[in-house]
């Protein structure tokens, strides 16, 4: 049994039984996009790793109360993304902005620790595929969808900030995340990709 | 807001559920329905995996690897074992572990050098205390031959200790070679991922399942492809850079060992860069001056 062949929700089942390798490979498939989520939403990087570190633990302890009735690594993403909103409400003022600093990332990997190439490559694939999925989105409903996903906003909240009416909000979430869902599908991300 | 709900409002507000996007009342109310109604959750899974797609549209960053560290640390103390069934765990690593204490999470914590175990000698129980020479005198034993026996044995030994550390140290430092042109690798790669200059997604063509993106860098490309499946010997796959009018022009030819994934880093043709579309068709042997219009199995436009 090849671990790295086990779909999100196989590694889950083993956590569950506290199955440490599987718990790595886990980590090793989602870790990034996990951290580049928290880094968006919290918007500093002490604060991201220790989220990251915090969601993952997480998922260590609570990995049998995934109930399998929907994709792991959406589930995995959920309770990142809750960690990083339920961060930011605990703020009052946060930075606005994040320093990527790419050109400085190949020393921050180390021996044994960098992904494999078919991991950057699967990854680098899908971010390629929902960013272009996005793009393809009308703005008007893209601003709407990262304001809800990634600042934890509500439809009220958006119609605040954004000076629209509620029933704009509601009608323009609906229509994008259906568009989004659509998208997707049409780019060949099945169930197990996500 | 409660049992009022009905079939066609929960359908109307399943996106923004999914979102986490509705005033905490009206979550609540969905939350109910659900909880009863059980019609819907097949299409609120669906968009919770459409929603959950978002966090890949998060900026990349690099991460810090001690991350990984101390989770994994905090992991294995915590009794995080490993997989017993699992023939990804090395005979060498097998043996750690056996040797390992289990309270302590199956032995990870033995020495060890670049993932290897060191394996050292048992500690000795200490010798007999001999006894009390008796008044009689006793007969005499040449221990000449003994120290010398000893001697031959313990320099053998040293020999043997160190022509095993030798192969040892010879095989860590050609793994160690081989992790360095890895790496190198990986870092030259990078830059197709990190900052390319163009990247077109591929497509397959009529009933085709394969996908693939083409990474531009300066004049070379790298090239991810997966579904492709093995060619005989008598095929071979041509990579074509397809301009706007005019003739494509051939980029490389390759083949595939495997249908999961495979890897083409090319040198791109410096007189066909103003291509329009990228595609990949099957020619024979050798490959063609021209794309065999029906048998191209991947192709994709420039954003």
């Amino acid at each position: 049994m090849n671990l790295t062949k086990l779909s999100d929700e196989q590694l889950l089942q083993l956590i569950a039984r506290r199955n440490a390798d599987a718990f790595e490979t886990l980590y090793d498939r989602h870790a990034q996009v996990v951290h580049n989520l928290i880094l968006r939403i919290v918007g500093e990087r002490r604060a991201t790793e220790e989220l990251v570190q915090e969601a993952f633990w997480q998922v260590w302890q609570k990995a049998g109360d995934f109930r399998g009735d929907g994709a792991g690594a959406a589930w995995l993403y959920r309770v990142a993304r809750n960690r990083g909103l339920d961060r930011l409400r605990q703020r009052t003022a946060r930075p606005k902005t994040v320093a990527l600093e790419l050109e400085d990332s190949p020393r921050l990997f180390a021996y044994g620790q960098l992904p494999s190439v078919e991991t950057t490559v699967e990854r680098s694939w899908q971010q390629q595929q929902v960013r272009e999925s996005l793009a393809s989105i009308p703005d008007d409903q893209r601003v709407i969808l990262e304001l809800a996903y990634f600042e934890g906003m509500t439809q009220s909240e958006i119609a605040e900030h954004l000076s629209l009416p509620i029933g704009t909000i509601k009608s323009r979430i609906r229509l994008g995340v259906e568009k989004l869902e659509r998208l997707l599908v049409a780019t060949g991300l099945r169930r197990g990709d996500v | 807001m409660g049992t009022e709900l009905t079939y066609a409002m929960v359908v109307e507000l399943l996106p923004a559920y999914a979102l986490g996007a509705l005033e905490s009342e009206e979550m609540e109310a969905v939350d109910a329905y659900l909880e009863e109604q059980h019609t819907l959750l097949a299409r609120l899974e669906r968009l919770d995996i459409a929603t959950a797609q978002l966090a890949q549209a998060a900026p990349a960053a690099p991460m810090s690897p001690q991350i990984k560290t101390r989770l994994m640390t905090q992991v294995r103390a915590e009794g995080g074992s490993t997989t017993s069934a699992s023939p990804v765990v090395s005979p060498i690593a097998s043996s750690a572990v056996s040797s390992g204490n289990p309270l302590l999470g199956g032995g990870r914590q033995g020495r060890t050098i670049l993932g290897q175990p060191v394996h050292t000698r048992p500690i000795q129980p200490p010798l007999p205390v001999q006894p009390p020479l008796s008044i009689q005198r006793p007969r005499r034993f040449d221990f000449g031959w003994l120290a010398a026996a000893a001697l031959a044995a313990m320099a053998l030994f040293i020999v043997w200790i160190d022509i095993g550390t030798q192969t040892q140290l010879r095989q860590l430092q050609n793994e160690l070679v081989n992790r360095d042109t890895q790496l190198a690798e990986l870092r030259q790669q990078q830059i197709f991922f990190t900052n390319p200059s163009q990247i077109v997604t591929l497509v397959g063509t009529g009933e085709s399942n394969a996908r693939g993106l083409f990474y531009q860098y300066n004049e070379e490309a790298f090239l991810v492809l997966h579904g492709l499946e093995p060619l005989p010997a008598t095929q071979t796959y041509q990579l074509w850079l397809i301009p706007t009018e005019g003739t494509p022009a051939s980029a490389a030819i390759f083949a595939v060992q495997s249908a999961d994934e495979s890897h083409q880093q090319v040198k791109l043709p410096a007189n066909a860069l103003t291509y329009n579309a990228v595609g990949i068709s099957i020619e024979p042997s050798g490959g063609s001056l021209t794309p065999t219009m029906e048998k191209i199995v991947l192709l994709g436009e420039k954003a």
